[in-house]
């Protein structure tokens, strides 16, 4: 992008060619109108790229969908175990969605507060004698990921609030977002065996947001680092945290549980 | 498709438009009610297509048939959660995509390192040099549909993945670094080869009208 040449790159042209010249977009689109060559070039590459659409899917043999269901037959036909059997049928999958996530906050509590002592104690979530085991498992989840949710957000406010142009130091945001990843991962587990869409959805976005940030590198470039806010930002991910975190804050406050509230999934 | 911020064909229309398969509803039904089986309509009806989506990504048939094969698991696993989803096919699309992100994911540590200049070198000499342009379309189509696939066989399978999420998926440059574990600028240069490399290969018949 810093090549000196009057002519658009190959890499200009493709990233225009993508609506990913971000940045470029108008040199590039200006260029364009004017350079009678890069223009010609660029025609060129839609071209080619417009031959590969037509021509890049393997066709399979006659008769692979028998094949295919030959292949999954056996493993549909093979007697799910009793935990799975459990989970799939009837309300109980809420309580064991929220079991689970009882276990992974109490595992991920543990570790969270032998490694920062200040850290505030998980909300304690006691059931009344009216509860059914379904929605003790669901408030359960719910609390849990709701804490989770803004643990995150802090984490991604400091982010989002860095000095704009200059580089940062995330080796300790990486460290924590491996944690969080982690546990991303197995509440969106929970939330996808309790059949709650909307949870699974945003923590499916968040722990690509996660990965990004715990594998970047530990001085984040101010390009990087713009790029990792451009993502936080585009699709309202940061918001959508938020109303979700607030929605499982309502719905933890009133005593009653929440049967007769609408569920997400 | 078209150039600078056009979305390529991210899912192609399903065969009655928009509306899901009536048989797709009932095998959806019959499932849930209990019958295994039932599943059978689907994959009779969407594994063709799974695997075509597969095979772009993963390069390879008997690869993109392991991925079809965990799709479809997948979906018959959550098969309860699918009756407010507006379209199996676009359902399934989803999940193979996913799926095929995890395999190639998975097999990242066979990638090695390439010198793209010594890769654009020997996708050259790979592609058949005699094969001058026809004018006749059957053999024009065919030479395409070998220069394609010869162009795609030279590309590492990150570079293809990186390549065939942003081409033919439509994912963004960013989408697909968090998918692949690539920062950005690598995932630019993986779609940047992949772009070059299909270029060389596909370059003697630019010069060929195609209509």
């Amino acid at each position: 992008m810093t090549d000196p040449s009057p002519h658009l790159t190959h890499d200009d042209l493709v990233l225009h060619y993508y609506g990913e010249a971000a940045d470029s977009a108008v040199r590039v689109a200006t260029h364009l109108r004017t350079c009678a060559a890069c223009r010609h070039d660029s025609e060129r590459l839609q071209r080619t790229l417009a031959l590969i659409e037509a021509n890049a899917e393997g066709e399979p043999p006659t008769g692979y969908e028998a094949t295919m269901w030959a292949r999954l037959k056996g493993q549909l036909d093979a007697p799910r175990p009793w935990w799975r059997r459990l989970v799939n049928d009837g309300p109980v999958r809420w309580a064991m969605a929220g079991t689970l996530a009882a276990v992974l906050v109490g595992a991920f509590m543990a570790g969270w507060l032998a490694r920062e002592v200040a850290a505030p104690p998980p909300a304690r979530v006691e059931a009344t004698d009216t509860d059914t085991a379904a929605a003790v498992g669901k408030r359960v989840l719910v609390a849990a990921v709701g804490q989770h949710l803004e643990r995150t957000q802090m984490m991604l406010a400091e982010v989002l609030n860095a000095s704009h142009g200059a580089a940062m130091d995330v080796a300790v945001d990486r460290a924590r977002a491996a944690d969080l990843v982690a546990t991303n991962r197995l509440f969106q587990q929970s939330a996808e065996l309790a059949g709650d869409a909307q949870i699974d959805d945003v923590l499916e976005e968040l722990e690509r947001v996660l990965v990004e940030l715990a594998n970047a590198p530990a001085d984040l470039a101010p390009a990087d680092l713009d790029a990792l806010r451009a993502r936080l930002e585009r699709g309202g991910l940061i918001f959508r945290v938020r109303v979700l975190s607030d929605q499982l804050r309502a719905r933890q406050e009133p005593g009653p549980l929440d049967q007769t509230k609408g569920s997400t999934s | 498709m078209g150039p600078s911020g056009s979305t390529p064909n991210q899912i192609p229309p399903h065969p009655s438009n928009l509306q899901m398969h009536e048989s797709d509803r009932t095998a959806i039904a019959a499932v849930n009610a209990g019958d295994p089986h039932a599943f059978r309509a689907l994959v009779d009806r969407h594994s063709r297509y799974a695997h075509r989506v597969a095979y772009r990504l993963t390069g390879n048939a008997s690869d993109a048939e392991d991925v079809v094969q965990d799709a479809f698991l997948k979906a018959f696993r959550q098969l309860s959660r699918f009756e407010a989803r507006a379209d199996f096919r676009t359902w399934i699309h989803k999940i193979t995509v996913n799926c095929a992100i995890d395999f190639i994911r998975a097999r990242r540590h066979r990638e090695t390192a390439h010198d793209p200049a010594d890769l654009e070198r020997g996708l050259v000499a790979e592609v058949p040099s005699s094969h001058g342009p026809t004018p006749d379309r059957a053999l024009l189509s065919l030479e395409i549909q070998e220069r394609v696939t010869v162009g795609l066989g030279g590309l590492t399978p990150l570079e293809r993945a990186a390549f065939m999420l942003r081409h033919l998926e439509g994912r963004s440059i960013d989408e697909i670094g968090t998918a692949l574990g690539l920062k950005t600028e690598a995932t630019k240069n993986s779609v940047f080869r992949a772009v070059r490399k299909m270029r060389v290969a596909l370059e003697p018949l630019m010069d060929v009208r195609h209509d």
